[in-house]
Formats: structure tokens, C-alpha cells, sequence
């Protein structure tokens, strides 16, 4: 199957991968998966005092639309609030990515783990 | 297998227990359609099981029911021969392999199979095999003995979750409960994610040894 031409793009340069400090209670952790078939998908959010998310990593073992649409969704989450970050859909991240219906699923595993990251957030700040 | 079904031989008409030949006239019985494959082959239902009893009580059915042994019979009888050959094949694969043994016990022990929401704790497993993984280069000269270790890390998980596998279903016999089986069945998903990355550590250690 062909990959879409922003697929390879962000699969070729992905942005943000890598880690944020997970015991940080600025930080929030997404982990997401069907692990059976080996994908997992790790995002992590930075949320300033302002409430904006300031910075966002990705970390994806997976095919190629599973990583784009990762890397993706850290660009889209930076700058915003986390309830504005919450208004992502999978179905932006598939049409973003053009992603064919044999795809959806990684871009509904995308939309799962920026609402796994924040309830990770918010679950911090509440014990804190 | 229930033995004290009785049923009608279709060849002589008189009534015969389940089994695999009728006990008057020796006739070739169709195979029950829920036909366990434990009692097919005179074994305990558990998980643990002894492979070399399997395999030679396979071999035993399978010479008495080889449709060679039918060929001057009756067409209903060596069709019989044919599908009591795929039965016995098809319940030596199931039982053999652990991960489709576990999952043809939940579904006798009356489980429905499930997309089960994944487990963060083995997420974050997951995320640590493949990172571990990710940094083995095949053509280095570490590859081999790093390979080795994550192969024995793998092999200790997997070996854990089917000793889990088996107390469970002991378990389950003293007290039959849904929650054991959800258990059951998240270890099976364990079992076959190891086994997938035992698979890959297979293969890169097949390259490694090409490139040395």
C-alpha cells in the first residue's frame, strides 16, 4: 500500500519524539496500544502554569500511519489548552493524514492517548 | 465427550453410547458436534498437559480411524473416517500450542472471546521490550549475548504466565467464576506478545549471526 505523501513525511521526520519527565506533575502520559499486535503508542504532555501545553513528545512502535498520525497529533496538541487538546477527533487525524479505512484504527489509537494523557494530567494535579 | 449419551447407530439401529465407533456393531459414529477434545483424547481438562501422552494417543486414534483402513467400506463410513482425521488433527493443534489451548478452555469453560481494553501496566512492558529492542544492532559485536539476555527475559515471562495460567484454571474447577477467566484471558494476550517478540528476537539473532 502506498503511504500518503504527509504520512511519509512525518513518518521520514517525525516531530517531538522522545520523553518528558513521567514522575514531573506538569506532565501527563498517554500509553496506548493493542499490544497483541505489538503496536504501542506513548504521548506525553507539558501543561505550563498557564494551563497551555508547552511541550509534547511522542514515542510509537508501530506502521507508518500509527507514527504519523503520533507525530502529528503532538504538533496539534502544543499551544493549546487541554480541553482544546481534547477537541481532536480520530477523524481530523485521518482526514489530516488521508488515512485509508484499514488506518482508522491508528489514528483512533492517536485520539485515545491524548485523552489518556490528560486524565493522566489531571488525575496528577488532583493528588497533588 | 459425554459417554452416557446414548444415541442411535445410523447403521445398525441400536442404541449406542458418543464415541467413536458404535459399541454393536463397530460402525464408524459421526463425531459429536461438541466434541471436547480432551476426552477425545482420554485427557484431564487442564492446561497442563503431557505432551507425549497427546501425541501418542493421537497417533492411536489416528491409525484406527485412517481413512486407508476404510477404503472397502461403506461411502457414509469413509466419509466418517475423513472427518473423525480432520477432527483428531484439528484438536492435536488445538491442544498442542498453549496460547490456543488456553483460549479453546475459556470458550469449554464458557467465555466469550473479547477485545479486551489493554492493560497500562503491560503497555509500559510493552514500551520497555521494544525500546530494549530497538537498541540491539545485529551487527554488533554485543548483539548476540544482549539478544540472549532478552531472550531469556521473554522466556521467563512466558514461562510465568502459563504456570499463572494453569493455578487459574485449578482455580476456576474449586470456584467458577467470570473474573478468573478475564485474568486467563489478559495472560493470554501476555503469552502472545512474547511469544511475537521471541519470534523477532529469533530473527534478528539469525542476522546477527550472519554478520559475524
Amino acid at each position: 500500500m502506498a503511504y500518503n505523501e504527509k504520512v511519509l513525511d512525518h513518518y521520514e521526520n517525525p516531530r517531538n519524539v522522545g520523553s518528558l519527565d513521567k514522575g514531573d506533575l506538569q506532565v501527563g502520559t498517554g500509553m496506548v496500544g493493542a499490544p497483541a499486535c505489538g503496536d504501542v503508542m506513548k504521548l506525553q504532555i507539558r501543561v505550563n502554569d498557564a494551563g497551555i501545553i508547552d511541550d509534547a513528545k511522542f514515542k510509537t512502535f508501530g506502521c507508518g500511519s500509527a507514527i504519523a498520525a503520533s507525530s502529528l497529533v503532538t504538533e496539534w496538541v502544543k499551544g493549546k489548552t487541554i480541553d482544546e487538546a481534547l477537541t481532536i477527533k480520530n477523524k481530523d487525524i485521518a482526514e489530516e493524514l488521508a488515512l485509508p479505512p484499514v488506518k482508522i484504527h491508528c489514528s483512533v489509537l492517536a485520539e485515545d492517548a491524548i485523552k489518556s494523557a490528560v486524565a493522566d494530567y489531571r488525575s496528577k494535579q488532583k493528588g497533588a | 465427550m459425554n459417554q452416557t449419551a446414548t444415541q442411535l447407530c445410523w447403521s445398525c439401529r441400536g442404541p449406542t453410547p458418543a464415541g467413536v465407533q458404535c459399541t454393536t456393531c463397530r460402525a464408524l459414529l459421526p463425531p459429536a458436534p461438541d466434541l471436547d477434545f480432551f476426552a477425545l483424547f482420554g485427557l484431564e481438562r487442564a492446561f497442563e498437559l503431557e505432551m507425549t501422552t497427546l501425541e501418542t494417543r493421537h497417533r492411536t486414534l489416528q491409525r484406527q480411524l485412517h481413512p486407508d483402513f476404510f477404503a472397502q467400506r461403506s461411502p457414509t463410513e469413509r466419509r466418517l473416517s475423513l472427518e473423525w482425521t480432520t477432527r483428531l488433527n484439528e484438536g492435536r493443534q488445538t491442544l498442542i500450542d498453549p496460547v490456543a489451548r488456553a483460549g479453546y478452555l475459556l470458550a469449554r469453560l464458557g467465555w466469550k472471546e473479547q477485545r479486551l481494553p489493554p492493560d497500562p501496566e503491560f503497555l509500559e512492558e510493552v514500551m520497555e521490550l521494544r525500546e530494549a529492542l530497538e537498541t540491539v544492532d545485529p551487527q554488533a559485536t554485543n548483539a548476540l549475548a544482549r539478544l540472549s539476555s532478552l531472550k531469556n527475559l521473554a522466556t521467563t515471562r512466558l514461562q510465568a504466565e502459563m504456570a499463572q495460567i494453569a493455578n487459574l484454571f485449578r482455580t476456576w474447577q474449586q470456584t467458577p467464576d467470570d473474573a478468573i477467566c478475564l485474568t486467563i484471558a489478559r495472560l493470554v494476550d501476555r503469552m502472545r506478545y512474547h511469544r511475537r517478540y521471541l519470534e523477532e528476537l529469533d530473527r534478528l539473532e539469525e542476522l546477527a549471526l550472519d554478520a559475524h
